[in-house]
């Protein structure tokens, strides 16, 4: 028999302890397109239209004869995925934590909420591969159309400066200007936050002075575990010039019961949205490999 | 090694080049460039005959068999 105090003394605390969570940062880096957005999950793919560059202009004394450049378009379909995270509660356990006055479907729904957010940063940040191998949708990172390949330490200082200043170099050749932000991950942000000169000036300063370009502008450096270790990216300021999110259907969190076992069946959820990031400048992205 | 650039612009030890550019680095930073997926290999004219020569004798040697 068991000691009836042992159960008597026993205290439930209500607050349910929740798995870690890391940060998340690819909606800072990259704005909605509140045109193409909130059009529900009946929008599978936006087609995206470009124009390209006509030929250069001339100088003359008199006017030129001739026909000049027509318009050059191409035109790219963009598929909009759905990301989810479904669960299900069974209706004994469900009434259990109720009866506890435990909140267990929205402790569910907030771990399924943030499981989905993790597939999105990686589709921001890096893009969507369903077969390991080949990408479908192509993120930030995989995007860059401008590459910096120099090997340059973080771990040493003034190398972080002399790699940003060469990818700002890349950027401003494709007419990208400042400021740019900057994703690092972990390992390479934490070098740049303790490098510092023999006299003591901390680098991060001199990397955000350049990424401002000169003033103090908007700039931020950001870290992801999704940027893999020794890369890095540096990229426009969010601009819906360069790239912008198309969220047709943003986060929502569905609640059902199967109506065939009505107050008894188990509670069935899902957090879902759809939406995929859209690189309209590929040059506005620099990848920096080798850091 | 010889390489041909697969992106937009590439910057690497002060060569700057652009998509469909051939160009040489030392095989150590090649081939650190070829995982990182930014450039391919280019066949060298006298490795690519010395490979359709062995080619050549494996598949007679197929023949003989």
């Amino acid at each position: 028999m068991v000691n009836a105090i042992a159960n008597l003394a026993k205290y439930f605390d209500k607050e349910m302890i929740k798995p870690l969570q890391q940060r998340f940062v690819g909606r800072k880096l990259v704005p909605k397109n509140n045109e193409l957005s909130g059009k529900g999950l009946g929008m599978e793919s936006v087609d995206v239209w470009t124009l390209l560059r006509m030929a250069d202009a001339t100088i003359s004394l008199g006017l030129p004869t001739g026909f000049g450049d027509t318009a050059d378009v191409t035109s790219e379909t963009l598929n909009l995925p759905v990301l989810a995270e479904p669960f299900v509660l069974p209706r004994r356990m469900y009434e259990s934590y109720k009866m506890a006055g435990i909140g267990i479907e929205a402790a569910l729904a907030i771990e399924a909420a943030y499981r989905v957010q993790l597939a999105e940063e990686a589709l921001i940040l890096d893009g969507w591969k369903p077969d390991g191998a080949t990408y479908t949708i192509k993120g930030l990172y995989q995007s860059a159309g401008n590459a910096e390949a120099t090997a340059d330490d973080f771990g040493t200082y003034g190398k972080a400066t002399e790699k940003v200043t060469l990818a700002k170099a890349l950027l401003e050749a494709d007419s990208v200007y400042g400021p740019y932000n900057l994703v690092l991950n972990q390992v390479q942000h934490n070098q740049l936050l303790a490098s510092e000169s023999a006299n003591g000036n901390p680098e991060w300063d001199r990397v955000m002075t350049i990424l401002n370009d000169g003033g103090s502008g908007p700039a931020q450096i950001f870290s992801s575990p999704i940027q893999a270790v020794d890369t890095g990216m540096m990229l426009a300021v969010p601009d819906k010039t360069y790239f912008d999110l198309v969220i047709p259907q943003d986060y929502k969190n569905q609640l059902n019961e199967d109506p065939k076992l009505g107050t008894l069946s188990p509670l069935y959820g899902m957090v879902y949205e759809s939406l995929a990031p859209r690189i309209k400048q590929v040059n506005s992205i620099c990848k920096l490999t080798a850091i | 090694m010889k390489l041909k650039c697969l992106i937009g612009s590439l910057s690497c030890d002060g060569v700057l080049v652009e998509k469909g550019d051939v160009f040489e680095l030392p095989d150590d930073v090649a081939t650190r460039l070829v995982k990182d997926g930014d450039v391919e290999i280019v066949e060298e004219p006298i490795k690519k005959i010395f490979n359709e020569q062995i080619e050549e004798l494996h598949t007679k040697k197929k023949k003989k068999y």
